[in-house]
């Protein structure tokens, strides 16, 4: 995003859009992996504990990529 | 790919701001054999077995599996199952689904208590506390680990369950290294081959039943 920022400063509203339409899902990513005993059930399965913590991060970042693919489509659909 | 068949854990140190909750605490599991932990509340049992499972990072920990010089401790879960004190299956996860990540057979289950049978597809927030335990219970000492610690496997369970899980260690531990800890301490005695008694942040060893009185945990 940051490329895309300093290439075409007219995309900082789209981008910051996005990026807070991932909030929600981070908040609720964090939450839920942080309850009680859940990290167990992922530690027992081989997972490290860092591994574990770093799992909500990535599936954000997995789908903010997915999100900025889909908006690229249909803008070039659009256009 | 080895097959340890001791678990020692030495010197484990772990303090927070304003308390010191383990002091070069050790315990330690051998094959064929079920380790006891007793001690009072919040002296640090859920604590040690959480340092020893990485999820709390202690200022110091020795863990080594056999006789590997270094033991792969941040992915110790490929040979120590963990059933903590709370929940441990997740809320959105199905009995069978938790099952068949784990490699464990739910007939299994469903053997060892006909009223599983219609659970398989039912989440933990749909049964009791008792029946979530003994299905979590059950899926770790049936799971291919080495070594099972077991923190407080007896709550909210019937005694006759009690019995059968018991029955269930004593037939487990022929191939695996059981620890387990709970405050049903008679029943503890009646299963372990090797007892300890956590005070103070450090572990005992346990031989009769007034060293369980010098210890404070029992009153006679």
């Amino acid at each position: 995003m940051g490329l895309l920022v300093a290439f075409f400063p007219d995309s900082i509203p789209v981008c910051i859009f996005l990026k807070l339409l991932s909030l929600p899902v981070i908040y609720y990513l964090v939450r839920s992996f942080l309850k009680s005993g859940q990290i167990y059930f992922y530690i027992n399965l081989g997972l490290s504990r860092l591994e574990y913590l770093l799992l909500p991060m990535i599936v954000e970042f997995i789908a903010f990529i997915l999100v900025m693919i889909f908006c690229g489509v249909l803008a070039h659909v659009l256009s | 790919m080895y097959s340890p068949n001791t678990l020692l854990v030495d010197s484990v140190h772990l303090e927070f701001p304003g308390r010191t909750v383990l002091q070069s605490a050790y315990i330690t599991s051998t094959t064929g054999r079920v380790t006891g932990l007793l001690g009072r509340n919040g002296c640090g049992k859920s604590s040690l077995f959480k340092c020893i499972m990485g999820a709390v990072k202690a200022q110091n920990i020795f863990v080594r599996l056999g006789d590997e010089r270094d033991t792969d401790h941040d992915h110790i879960g490929q040979w120590v199952k963990y059933l903590p004190q709370y929940s441990l299956i997740p809320q959105y996860m199905t009995l069978g689904e938790a099952f068949s990540l784990y490699g464990v057979d739910y007939d299994g289950l469903v053997t060892f208590d006909t009223k599983f049978h219609p659970f398989q597809r039912k989440a933990p927030s749909q049964l009791s506390g008792g029946e979530v335990r003994i299905a979590e219970t059950y899926l770790i000492l049936n799971s291919d680990a080495q070594f099972c610690i077991l923190d407080e496997p007896f709550s909210f369970i019937a005694p006759n369950c009690v019995e059968k899980i018991k029955a269930m260690i004593r037939e487990k531990k022929k191939t695996k290294g059981i620890i387990i800890s709970d405050h049903m301490y008679e029943d503890i005695i009646d299963v372990t081959d090797d007892l300890f008694v956590m005070r103070d942040g450090y572990t005992f060893p346990v031989k009769s039943r007034e060293d369980l009185i010098q210890n404070g945990y029992i009153l006679r």
